[in-house]
């Protein structure tokens, strides 16, 4: 086992002579150099372990998260949502424009979320097809998702949304935060009659509650064709798909 | 782990051992026993550590296999195959390799890639079921597709779509790629009436080559909705252990009201 962890970490060949040498020289000396290698070999497949350990469970917080996020939505829980973000995240939706900063994200959340909670409100968010990359560090990570959307007024309206997320996330303090919230519009269309016949445009920014800066980036939904980034490379080929 | 940090790992130890360690206090017959029991252990551990990982990889593959057939980058989905990977979606027949791949998906959308004007193709990838082999280079899944397709105006409108896949995936030089991709349309229906009245010949104009010929026929073991196929299944009940009954030649034909 050694020699593939030595090339793995990069340990010296010569480990075991050295040690030797460190206890004192002699034979039994020389069983305790052994020892120690085969001790240190040890210890450092579990710390890679417990790398390969704590990237499984980030992933799965990280996870959590973004699913809770859609949950809350769900129900218009605004005070739910804002706490999910960190003090500098950003949250752009659509075409609306981004709000930066937990208490603007706040707000954002409040106005837009005004009657979902209310009865004859549907607001749903289905949060689906996760692809969650932790970065190096395990600091930071990034996630594509998207929300399959069910969203009506009784008797007023019924509405279908799809479209993917490319959100990023912050881990403070042992807890994942979002540190972006970027969800871009696929199509937007009432259930009668349908995508295909009635697209909606996506909204731009809000005159009530203006976004504190303009959409990062100004494209349009179906009928209109847009590629949103993918945030990480293809997991196969390694190639970036083209912008 | 760094080097830095093993290296003053080690010294640390080793400065243990000068001071006192050449004195055992255990047999070294029960400590090297121990140094071995202890590595069993931790070989074990890794072989479940990888395995979650490898789930987890094998899924945003798939997840990934979504994303650019959504936007129809095909080129990126033909990277997610191996070099002898297989195709069969509905009724494409089997397009073997990924030349014979990337011609079936290039056909679909007039030899072109990327996100068309007025063209909604989205194919969401749900509910993964994904079973690792016990050396760890082989795996299965099962999965399905909510399809959300269109053709704004005229043309042929707007569709519902949903199906099963069974795909097998291998593992090379550390990287999971998609062996066998199968696709059962359970049915591919109008906006407008929906499955009330599927069509099981839709799937078959959804999902077959446009002017190309796929190197097998289909394998044509399934009927969509209306009827009652069952898809086999890759994987024994999870309580159980015990095989879902079902799958080609367990086929119930529907036979109306």
């Amino acid at each position: 086992m050694t020699t593939p962890i030595r090339r793995r970490f990069g340990l010296p060949a010569g480990t075991a002579a050295l040690l030797g040498l460190l206890a004192g020289g002699g034979a039994l000396a020389q069983d305790d150099a052994d020892r120690l290698e085969r001790l240190t070999a040890l210890e450092a497949r579990l710390a890679s372990l417990e790398q390969e350990i704590r990237l499984l469970e980030d992933t799965k917080a990280i996870k959590r998260l973004q699913r809770a996020y859609g949950y809350y939505l769900d129900e218009g829980l605004t005070d739910e949502i804002a706490p999910l973000f960190a003090a500098d995240a950003t949250v752009e939706i659509g075409q609306s424009g981004v709000y930066v900063g937990r208490d603007s994200i706040a707000a954002y959340y409040r106005h837009v979320l005004e009657d979902a909670a209310a009865p004859g409100h549907l607001n749903n968010h289905l949060i689906i097809q996760g692809i969650v990359n932790v970065a190096e560090d395990g600091a930071t990570a990034k996630g594509r998702w998207r929300a399959l959307m069910q969203l009506g007024e009784h008797g007023e309206s019924a509405i279908w949304g799809d479209g993917p997320y490319e959100n990023e996330y912050v881990k403070e303090d042992g807890v994942w935060k979002f540190s972006k919230v970027h969800w871009y519009g696929t199509v937007i269309a009432p259930y009668d009659p349908g995508w295909h016949k009635a697209p909606m445009p996506l909204p731009g920014p809000s005159e009530e509650l203006p976004p504190d800066r303009p959409p990062t980036e100004v494209y349009q939904s179906y009928p209109s064709a847009h590629l949103p980034p993918y945030h990480y490379d293809n997991p196969v080929s390694g190639r970036q798909p083209p912008r | 782990m760094s080097r830095i940090a093993i290296a003053a790992g080690a010294a640390v130890t080793a400065a243990l051992l000068a001071a006192g360690l050449s004195a055992p206090s255990i047999g070294q017959d029960a400590a090297a026993a121990r140094i071995a029991a202890a590595r069993e252990r931790l070989a074990a551990i890794e072989r479940r550590s990888t395995r979650v990982a490898d789930i987890n990889e094998i899924e945003n593959l798939q997840r990934s296999y979504g994303y650019y057939t959504d936007k129809m980058l095909w080129d990126h989905v033909v990277d997610l195959f191996a070099d002898d990977g297989t195709l069969e979606i509905g009724d494409s027949g089997i397009h073997v390799g990924r030349n014979s791949i990337r011609r079936y998906l290039y056909s679909l959308s007039g030899g072109v890639q990327g996100p068309l004007e007025g063209v909604l193709y989205d194919h969401m990838q749900l509910q993964p079921v994904v079973t690792v082999a016990d050396d760890g280079l082989t795996a299965n899944g099962r999965w399905r597709a909510l399809l959300l397709t269109g053709e704004h105006g005229a043309g042929s409108g707007g569709n519902w779509g949903e199906g099963v896949y069974e795909n097998t995936y291998v593992k090379e030089d550390g990287v999971w790629k998609i062996q066998s991709l199968r696709w059962y349309g359970t049915f591919f229906a109008p906006y407008e009436g929906g499955w009330l009245n599927a069509d099981p010949d839709a799937i078959t104009e959804y999902s077959r080559g446009r002017g190309v010929e796929p190197d097998r026929p289909p394998t044509g073991d399934h009927e969509p909705y209306p009827a009652a196929d069952i898809v086999p299944f890759h994987y024994p009940n999870p309580v159980t252990g015990t095989r879902a009954t079902g799958g080609p030649g367990t086929e119930r034909p529907f036979d109306g009201d």
